[in-house]
Parts: C-alpha cells; structure tokens; sequence
C-alpha cells in the first residue's frame, strides 16, 4: 500500500530546461555507438571546411571530418571521462565522508579530513598536469586526475550531512538496538543524504565535463584519433576568423551540456530541499 | 479606549481557516495571557498584530492600536510601528539573534532604524537598555557575542531590543518555553518589573496554565483558532466555564492512577559512575583541563519501580543517560544491568541490550523519516539473534497497546501527531519487552492534554509488563506525577534522593527548594474547590 501524498509537488521550470538540454546530449551520445552521419576517422580533404548543408548538417573541419559526427562521439567521451570520474569522486569519497563522520573528532577524522584538505589545494587542471606529465597524456589519466579532484568534493559533502544526522535521536536509538557504525550509516544515513549527493554528483558531472574539454583542448585528455570537445576548439582555434562554425559549434555543445546539467542540479535541489518543499 | 482592540478578527492561509472571529482588548499598562495547545492559533494573533503574518493569508475584521486599524496599513507604515510601538520577543532566544553581531550593536540598531540620529547615542542607549534588563551595558558587556551568553541572558538581550524605544504593547510568545525553571522564574520576574515601571502592556503567549495565573490580570483561552473563554483570570481559573477549559485545567495537574508493584530486586545498579569531557587547551603546551559532567553517581533503579532524575540544562543528566544507554564508553564506575556486573570501558552485549530501551524527547527527530512505522518498530528485533519468524503479528500488537492501530505499520512518521509518535517510539522500545525503559524528556515536548493521555499510557505499561522507568525530565511537576523516587541533579552530583513525597514536601538541599520555589504553580486562590481535591 502506498502512503497518500496530498502535497501537490510544483516541478521547477530549470528542471525541465535542464532534463531536456542533458537528456538531447545523452540521446547523441547513445546514439553515436550505433549510428554516426559520416565516420568520424574518415577525411575527405576535397569537402574541407563546409558550411552547414545538407549534406553536412554542421558542415566539416579543416580536413574535411563532418562535425556533427565528432560532436557526437565527443559528447560521448566527455559523458563517459565524466560520469567514470564521478563514480570515482562518489565510490571513495563518499566511504570516506561517511567514515569521518561516525568516527567525529578522532584521530582518523581528522586524518581524513586533512588529506581532503591537501587535495583540495590544489586546482584540478593542475593535478591532471601533474599526472599527465607524469604517465604521459590518455584518457585514463584524465579520468583520474578529474576523479582524484572529486573525491574530497564528496568526502566533505558527505561528512557534514551525516554529521547533523547523527545528532538525531533515530541515529541513538539503532545504536541502543545494538546495530554497527558502517550498518547505521548505510541504512539510515544514506537514504537520508541520497538527495543532496545527486545533486552534487549533477554539478560535478558538469564540471567533470568542463575538465575533460579543457584537459582536451591543452592536449592532456582523450588523444587523436577520438574526437573530444576539447581538442575540436583547440584544432580549428586559428581558423576561427576563416571559419568561425568549427570553434562555435563544439563551443556550442560545451556550454549547453554544462547549462544543462547545472539547470538540472539546481531544478533537482529546489525539488527535494525540505525547506523549500515545506513552504509549498 | 483600549490599547489593542482584536474586532472579529479573521485569519486564512490558503483558504484554511486558522483564526476564527476573535474578539478581545488589551488594556495600557496590563498583562494579558493568551493561553492554548500548539496549534489554537496564539502564534498567528500575535503575528497578525505584528502584521507578520506568513504569505498568502488573508485577513478579515480589525485589529486597532489605539483606534488605527493595523491591519489597513500599509507596510512602510507597519514597519515604522514594530519596534516603536510594538515589541515581540520569541520562544528560542538564540535563533533571534543575529549569531556573528555583539548584543551592544543589535540593540542599538533598532534604535537606528528608528530615527535615533548618532552611532555612539545609540550604543549609550543600548547600554542603558542592557542595565535595565540586568546585563552588563558598559563597554564589554556591549561587544559580546551572543554564544557567550547563556539562554536567560539570550532572552534578556531580546527583551532590551523590544523595549529599546519604550513601545506601548510587547508581545512576548513563549518566552520562557526554552528555558530552565529557575532561569523562567527570573525572566517573568522582569517582565512583570517592565509592564510596571515602564507603563506598557504586556501580551504573555503561553501554553502554561501556572504561568498565566502568575502573570495575568486577564486571560482568554484559546482552542482550534477559537478565544472559548475570556475574562479576569481569577474568574477563568475559578469558574471555568467552557468544557475545553476545564478539560486543560485537568490535564496540566493530572496524575496517572498508578498501582506500581516494585519489588526489592534491582534492575539497574549504578555505582559511581563518572565521565569527564576534555575541553580545549587554554595555550598549546598547557594540561588538557576537563569538564566533569558526572561526578560519581550510584543508584539502583528495581523492577515495576519509576525512578525520576531532575535537574536543569546542563546538570548531566543527558551524559548520564547516554552512559546508562551505552552510547558513551564509561570512563568510571560499575554498571550492572540484569544481576550482570560491567567494569568501566566494558561494553553492553547484545544481550543486556534486550532489557533495555529508550524514548526520547523530539517525537520528530526520533524516526528515520524515509523508514515506515513497521520498519521503525521492528529496529529493536535486531538485538535478537533472528528476527522472529511472527515479527509483523508482534509489531501490530505493540501498536495496539499503545493505543495505535494495526493499520498504521504502513504509514510513514510524517503522518502522525505529536503525541501519536510518542506512542510509537513507545511501541518501539516495547517491542522486545525490556525491564527499563529510560524515558529521556519523553513527554516534554507535547501539549499538556496529550501529555496526559501519554502519562496515563506509560502506568498502564507499566503495571502490565511490571517495567522500570527511569524518567528524566527538567520538569519537576511531570516527575511528581509518575516517579516512586526522585533524584535532583545539579552539577554532576545527585544533591537529593528519596521518595517523591519527600522530596517535594519537605526538600533538604538548599538546590532542591530553589528549584521547587521557581516552579509555576497555580496559586490555591485561582483553583476551583472541586478540583483542589480532585488533584490531591
């Protein structure tokens, strides 16, 4: 039997214009595994830097790749570097916040939480500098050094939403029904933080992509063959006043996935934050 | 003419009705108390006069300070009145303050606001305000902050801001709700010393029946958005005329019929106990000083028996529950639990566990709210090895004899009241039939009525399952209600021990008969002859 909800729940109009705007880039994306309009590796040097036809819908590139294609499979790696590099942020970060927490002012605390703190200091870019340079530039390590920048995100956010929780006398009370640190945090604390965290993984799913782009675009991402975002501003940049399509599509594309999902992180809090969800 | 004149007034938020037709006026210079449950509609006539009502609502009828209607006003006008001509103080004084301003400069702001014309007027001004109100107003008592306060002097700062420019009428809603006993008797003492020496009126919102009676000189009663009775307050208290009048009057004295089989065998035994708390360093290479919060307690709660613990915020009667519930390793002291002794640092087993549940204040904060009543019930059985095989079949029962029905495993806490989530924390702590339950504020925060039927439900528990409670509670009247033994707390230490009667008829610790002094009572003069010897 379900509860009876009579509380009307308005949706928020940046929802809508952030599903929307996220839900076309993962269509092309998914769409992009089984159908592209030309292959992407393809180059067709007589077509070189078309205007958008019909023939090309975006136009081509200075060797004569059709745009739409690599927006398509560029869209596809940003979400993938993206969403691996938030799976990563949350998988460890989230343990790690949710661990400080229960353990509040302990040694292993503060351990955790001071070297979120040395993370923290550093820039992301310049992190995924020091990795590349290190191991050299792959997608993989874009992955990780985006990953490595979101894990004390999650740790912090996590840590301080459980630990207002475990002021609450429900928390106690598992304590005195004999139940464990990890079975309280997990069963009680999670479901009750689970709202807050998706909205922060929207945000750094966004960011995680701006990253990519940037990574890209210095030449330290996904390397060629494979489109990326990125490196389509940074191959095409010196043709901007010939051509200005090829810099202004995939510039495009960048800023719209990012509106997109910040639009969605935004909508998704309004939606679920108590206080406001009171006050309707 | 009357100061503050309610005529037929209306108030609904969302087509709801929250008031209906009000009709009352307070007089210059008096104290009026507005008496209810949570949810009469108290807070929403003070706000309506204050013209704070929340979005949305409208409004029908009058409210006119001396013959303006308020309510026609617009907001630029009603902003220059609150504050001049109108003061409100608040139930949480620390919620009221802005936390990062000295109480010197938010006192003086409201000065500014209202036209005094210099800075350094204003804060000589604020000083003044704080002297009056008992606080230091010199330079320093000015520049602190208000965590460095403790609640009474929170409360003092807000009443020297709402009296800063001498207004004709303070409302003042709850005022002493967050408040230690001794700390509220204080505080109303310097209400009453205001309303006489500065000629204003007084509104007292309340829910307390012994506060009103202390304070006002009329009195109206309020139920469902409802004024059900109004008048001097010796004519309410003495005649109670409207049957819901009568019904609260019963509620805030009753006492559960208790026939507490104790037998001779303890269930818990406690023997010094101690637990300190490091504080901070006062320099880095400096000894970490320590804050003891219990101080050697020893005492043994028997079966079937109610032992009270009293004592006022910050006593340590929450460290010492949270020391008998195994939340906190014991640093000192024996603990013995079922016959079975424990050493200090010696946790309790899953086993010695069964015997023992709690119920805590905050009927809100005391589920998960994503969980359903069955779920929330049924957390205990995880002490039992497997959970049995006719949960379901024993978490309906539990319902039932808290008064609930079977149908409401289903249901989230959300959809339940105050008082019905009291039953089910109840329900929950019943649920694997403990010999103690610790009762921890668990009926402090219900209405006086609900808190009635609540204490009526625990002696019938009681008797049935031959229970031992150990009721913690700030609150001296509800303790005398349902406990055999009383234990005053002060400072760590246990000052007084013994029988209820003892202990409340004839205190010896000088803390003791402080604490009872400041407890509101309803003078004799304001009760009913039938219920005086009703109560007895």
């Amino acid at each position: 039997m379900m509860p009876v909800r009579s509380r009307r729940r308005q949706i928020p109009l940046a929802l809508v214009l952030g599903l929307a705007l996220t839900s076309l880039f993962v269509v092309l994306a998914l769409v992009s595994f089984i159908w592209t309009p030309y292959d992407v590796t393809k180059l067709d040097v007589a077509n070189r830097m078309q205007l958008p036809s019909a023939a090309h819908w975006l136009g081509t590139d200075n060797i004569g790749r059709d745009i739409l294609a690599m927006i398509m499979v560029g869209t596809r790696t940003s979400i993938a570097v993206a969403l691996v590099a938030v799976g990563v942020g949350v998988g460890l970060g989230l343990p790690l916040g949710l661990l400080a927490a229960s353990r509040h002012g302990s040694l292993l605390d503060e351990a955790i939480m001071r070297s979120n703190d040395l993370v923290f200091a550093f820039p992301s870019l310049v992190i995924a500098i020091l990795i590349t340079a290190a191991f050299g530039p792959s997608a993989f390590n874009a992955i990780l050094a985006i990953g490595i920048f979101n894990i004390p995100v999650f740790a912090r956010l996590s840590r301080s939403a459980a630990l207002s929780l475990w002021q609450l006398d429900y928390l106690r009370f598992a304590q005195t029904a004999g139940k464990g640190v990890a079975r309280i945090s997990l069963e009680h604390i999670l479901p009750n933080i689970l709202n807050i965290l998706i909205v922060q993984m929207t945000i750094q799913f966004s960011l995680g992509i701006l990253a990519e782009s940037g990574l890209s675009y210095i030449g330290l991402g996904v390397q060629p063959p494979t489109p990326s975002l990125g490196r389509m501003l940074a191959d095409n940049r010196t043709l901007t006043a010939l051509a200005p399509h090829l810099t202004l599509i995939p510039g495009m594309a960048i800023v719209l996935i990012v509106l997109g999902l910040n639009l969605l992180g935004d909508g998704l809090r309004d939606l679920t934050d108590p206080k406001l969800a009171r006050q309707r | 003419m009357s100061l503050l004149d309610f005529q037929g007034l209306e108030v609904a938020i969302r087509g709801q009705t929250i008031l209906r037709p009000l009709n009352f006026q307070i007089q210059p210079g008096e104290i009026y108390g507005l008496v209810g449950e949570s949810g009469s509609g108290k807070s929403m006539t003070a706000l309506a006069a204050m013209g704070l009502l929340p979005n949305g609502s409208q409004t029908r009828g009058k409210i006119e300070l001396e013959g303006q209607d308020l309510l026609a006003l617009p907001e630029r006008r009603m902003r220059n009145l609150r504050g001049k001509a109108l003061g409100m103080i608040f139930q949480e004084p620390m919620t009221a303050l802005n936390p990062v301003q000295p109480v010197g400069q938010q006192v003086a702001e409201t000065l500014l606001v209202h036209g005094v014309s210099s800075k350094r007027e204003a804060m000589d001004r604020a000083g003044d305000r704080l002297e009056r109100v008992g606080l230091a107003g010199d330079k320093t008592g000015l520049a602190r902050f208000p965590h460095e306060l403790s609640g009474g002097q929170r409360q003092r700062v807000c009443i020297a801001m709402a009296i800063a420019l001498r207004p004709k009428l303070l409302i003042a809603d709850e005022p002493t709700t967050a408040l230690d006993v001794s700390t509220q008797a204080q505080i109303l003492e310097l209400l009453k010393e205001l309303v006489e020496d500065e000629g204003m009126a007084l509104m007292l919102i309340t829910h307390d029946l012994a506060v009103v009676a202390q304070m006002a000189q009329r009195v109206a009663v309020m139920n469902q958005g409802e004024i059900v009775e109004q008048g001097r307050t010796e004519d309410v208290f003495c005649q109670q005329s409207h049957p819901y009048t009568r019904r609260l009057f019963a509620a805030s004295t009753h006492k559960p019929a208790r026939a507490a089989k104790v037998e001779e065998r303890p269930v818990l035994a406690v023997e010094g106990l101690s637990h300190a708390y490091p504080k901070t360093r006062p320099h880095p290479f400096a000894p970490r000083p320590s804050f003891q919060a219990v101080d050697a307690i020893s005492f043994q709660l028997r079966q079937g028996e109610s032992l009270g613990l009293v004592g006022e915020s910050g006593c340590g009667k929450s460290t010492l529950s949270r020391l008998i519930l195994g939340l906190e390793p014991r640093q000192q002291g024996n603990l013995s639990l079922d016959d079975q002794s424990l050493a200090p640092g010696e946790a309790l087993g899953r086993r010695l566990r069964r015997s023992l549940q709690v119920v805590f204040q905050d009927p809100a904060g005391s589920f998960n709210p994503r969980h359903r009543v069955e779920r929330i019930v049924a957390e205990p059985f995880h002490l039992l090895d497997k959970r049995p095989s006719d949960w379901r079949a024993r978490v309906e029962k539990a319902l039932l004899a808290v008064g609930l029905s079977a149908e409401d495993r289903h249901k989230f806490p959300h959809e339940f009241s105050g008082g019905q989530r009291q039953r089910i924390a109840i329900a929950r702590a019943l649920i694997i039939r403990p010999k103690i339950i610790v009762l921890d504020e668990a009926v402090s925060a219900l209405d006086v009525s609900i808190r009635a039927t609540i204490l009526d439900l625990l002696a019938d528990l009681q008797r049935e399952y031959g229970l031992a409670y150990l009721f913690i509670s700030h609150d001296l009247s509800v303790v005398e209600a349902i406990a055999d033994r009383v234990m005053v707390m002060r400072a760590g230490q246990i000052v007084e021990h013994g029988p209820t009667a003892d202990v409340m008829g004839n205190p010896q610790h000088p803390y003791t008969r402080a604490l009872l002094a400041a407890v509101p009572r309803i003078p004799d003069h304001l009760r009913p002859p039938a219920q005086t010897e009703q109560s007895s």
